[in-house]
């Protein structure tokens, strides 16, 4: 059973009763943003420090979702997704001309696998797809998020998420 | 789905990391100071607000303002009482004896045999998205099923749906129709007259098989397919009371082999193809054994082709075309090696890591399904040739021209007849008794057969669907307006 399939519907909850228990709310989220920037930017990002950015930024903002857990999660996660866009343009506009030139080629998936890290041999599969797809693979992986949020955070259909879901990981599974 | 393996890669963040993270996060908090006088200030501002309120009211000239700006604002109507207003509005939504079904979805699923036995039913033509969007049936001038039943045809989406009628559209189909039913469900969607269809791909077989499964709310209303249903699965469906089945022809899937006019042609066959383009080829004569594909020309792969580089591009893994791609060329190339062939009812995942996979050495460049620069890029590089879709091909036929297949040209007359090899034909099936109680199944399939989906300019046309010849779509057209069923 996949965590989607564990947890229906988890990050629909509306609680009605009282304010929402942030302390239960971060216990749950922080694996899946986490994660999320660890399927997204590969092992070589600095993971905890996007991770601690983005809920720095959410929990400045969470008052004004006192009683909405589903739309806080929505809010949370497009956070992450604009800090890793920053974090990606920032390292693409970074790197000097000479260090550019300097650099050793990107290995192939095969180079990476030999080390032993399937981080970074996804990391190698991954970043032959197109930017849309990778997103798809650490919200879904990563995140562990359902196919319905992932489509909402998309603006892609449901549908459409599981076609593109179905294509990818049979091309990565044939590849791993 | 096998994706165990991508879940295995999550791991737990670090717990000193977590921790440290959440005190940051509270000191944050406190030092903002912001959240307890927010509480205090809002709490204090509601309780002199409601206190003044509850004085003003106690005043006798304030209750005479108040009541007489909601006489003015009902436009000089007081009510009698409260009650009666209140159940007044109630009553308006009600039905009066005659007309037919409210905005209420209240009837039962009608009994199959009775809708089945209607006389032709009738799909009422939809007006454009352009002109408004479409409009509820009107009682009295449309045919849809008899009175008694419901009338008028299904009404929108409304807020008092009992939970025992499913109210959206469940489409499962194959891979080939996906983009295309996709497009219309989108066209659909956009009217907001009923809930977006939900549709899973679970392969022509698979999908036929479920569509047989049974009638009724557990089961899909449409099947789509890249092939004929069979006589076998036929009589699965009529073991099931699946009976009535709509058959729909929407058209033809081709990928074809496009060149620069600059360049000559040659003659292909898909084993060629795969031999050129998998990542991993078998060895000659050696049975089960593969090794990386190490061929850079035609010549290298057959003597009697040209001394030519492979150069190929491609749809990419999420364009519209690769399926087309994938099931009409590579794996019927795959499959000219029988112990390949076998691994299809052995191990498909095997099968399809072997056969799908193309080269990524740059011999193969993947493109969207519908490159809009294809001519540039093949005529920038002679050698090349592209697998695209016909549409795309007869969009550009000035500029492209197309190299047979096996010895077939990919022209309109055979793909139609099926003799080109990398054609088939596809079909969208549905069950007429479903048409009778699914909201917005008949407008969906008016959409599906229209113009502006399968004609010549369609939006279908331009996602790479080949429509049938003009007659016939029409005839199609018609048949699926009417509701007609296969005959056994």
């Amino acid at each position: 059973m996949t965590v989607d399939e564990a947890t229906p519907g988890r990050l629909m909850d509306w609680d009605s009763a009282s304010e929402l228990d942030w302390d239960a709310i971060y216990a749950d989220q922080l694996p899946r943003i986490y994660n999320y920037f660890r399927f997204r930017l590969g092992p070589d990002a600095d993971i905890e420090d996007l991770t601690a950015r983005t809920f720095e930024k959410a929990w400045r903002g969470r008052a004004r979702y006192q009683r909405d857990r589903a739309g806080f999660s929505t809010w949370l996660f497009s956070i992450a997704h604009n800090v890793g866009m920053d974090y990606l343009r920032s390292r693409r506009a970074h790197l000097p001309l000479d260090a550019a030139m300097e650099a050793p080629a990107p290995e192939t998936p095969e180079g990476e696998a030999a080390h032993g890290s399937d981080m970074a041999r996804l990391a190698a599969l991954t970043e032959q797809l197109p930017e849309r797809e990778r997103e798809i693979i650490a919200l879904k992986y990563g995140a562990a998020i359902s196919n319905r949020l992932i489509a909402r955070l998309t603006g892609l259909s449901e549908s459409n998420v599981g076609t593109i879901l179905h294509r990818v990981v049979q091309t990565l599974r044939s590849q791993w | 789905m096998n994706d165990e393996f991508l879940y295995r890669l999550r791991e737990d963040p670090p717990p000193e990391f977590a921790a440290r993270l959440k005190a940051r996060l509270e000191r944050q908090a406190v030092a903002a100071g912001r959240e307890p006088r927010v509480k205090l200030v809002r709490a204090v501002a509601a309780a002199l607000l409601l206190g003044a309120t509850a004085f003003a009211m106690m005043s006798p000239s304030v209750r005479e303002k108040t009541y007489a700006l909601i006489v003015e604002l009902r436009g000089g109507e007081p009510p009698a009482n409260h009650e009666t207003s209140v159940q007044h509005s109630l009553e308006s939504e009600l039905p009066t004896p005659q007309s037919p079904a409210p905005a209420r979805e209240t009837a039962p699923a009608p009994a199959p045999a009775q809708q089945v036995g209607q006389p032709a039913s009738v799909i009422e033509s939809q007006p454009s998205a352009a002109t408004g969007g479409a409009k509820s049936a009107q009682p009295g001038t449309n045919m849809l099923s008899p009175p008694g039943v419901i009338g008028g045809g299904i009404p929108p989406k409304t807020t008092t749906t009992p939970s025992a009628i499913r109210t959206q559209i469940s489409i499962v189909g194959s891979a080939a129709v996906h983009s295309y039913t996709e497009a219309v469900a989108e066209r659909f969607s956009r009217r907001g007259d009923y809930e977006p269809p939900k549709i899973e791909m679970q392969g022509t077989g698979g999908a036929l098989k479920l569509f047989c499964s049974g009638v009724g709310m557990h089961a899909p209303d449409i099947a789509t397919a890249a092939r004929r249903i069979s006589s076998t699965e036929l009589e699965a469906c009529a073991k099931n009371r699946v009976r009535d089945i709509i058959e729909i022809k929407i058209g033809y899937d081709a990928v074809v082999i496009a060149r620069s006019k600059l360049s000559s042609r040659f003659n292909l066959t898909r084993r060629h193809i795969f031999r050129a383009l998998t990542r991993q080829i078998p060895v000659p004569n050696d049975v089960q054994t593969l090794f990386d594909n190490p061929y850079s020309t035609w010549r290298q792969i057959d003597p009697l082709l040209p001394d030519r580089s492979i150069q190929v591009f491609g749809p990419g893994l999420t364009a519209s075309t690769r399926s087309a791609f994938e099931d009409l060329v590579l794996e019927p190339g795959c499959d000219s090696t029988p112990w390949i062939k076998a691994l299809k009812s052995t191990d498909s995942a095997r099968y399809v890591g072997i056969c799908n996979s193309v080269r990524d050495d740059g011999v193969y460049r993947p493109i969207l399904g519908e490159d809009p620069l294809i001519v540039e890029k093949l005529d920038a590089d002679p050698n090349a040739i592209a697998f695209v879709s016909y549409s795309l091909l007869r969009k550009h036929e000035t500029q492209l021209d197309a190299s047979p297949l096996e010895g077939v040209a990919p022209i309109f007359e055979t793909i139609e007849a099926g003799s080109y090899p990398a054609s088939r034909t596809l079909y969208v099936y549905v069950k007429k008794v479903h048409t009778a109680f699914i909201p917005g199944l008949r407008t969906f399939i008016a959409e599906y057969v229209s113009d502006r989906a399968m004609g010549p300019e369609g939006y279908l046309v331009s996602a790479g669907l080949v429509p049938p010849a003009e007659n016939e779509r029409k005839r199609i057209r018609a048949d699926a307006m009417t509701l007609k069923t296969m005959t056994p």
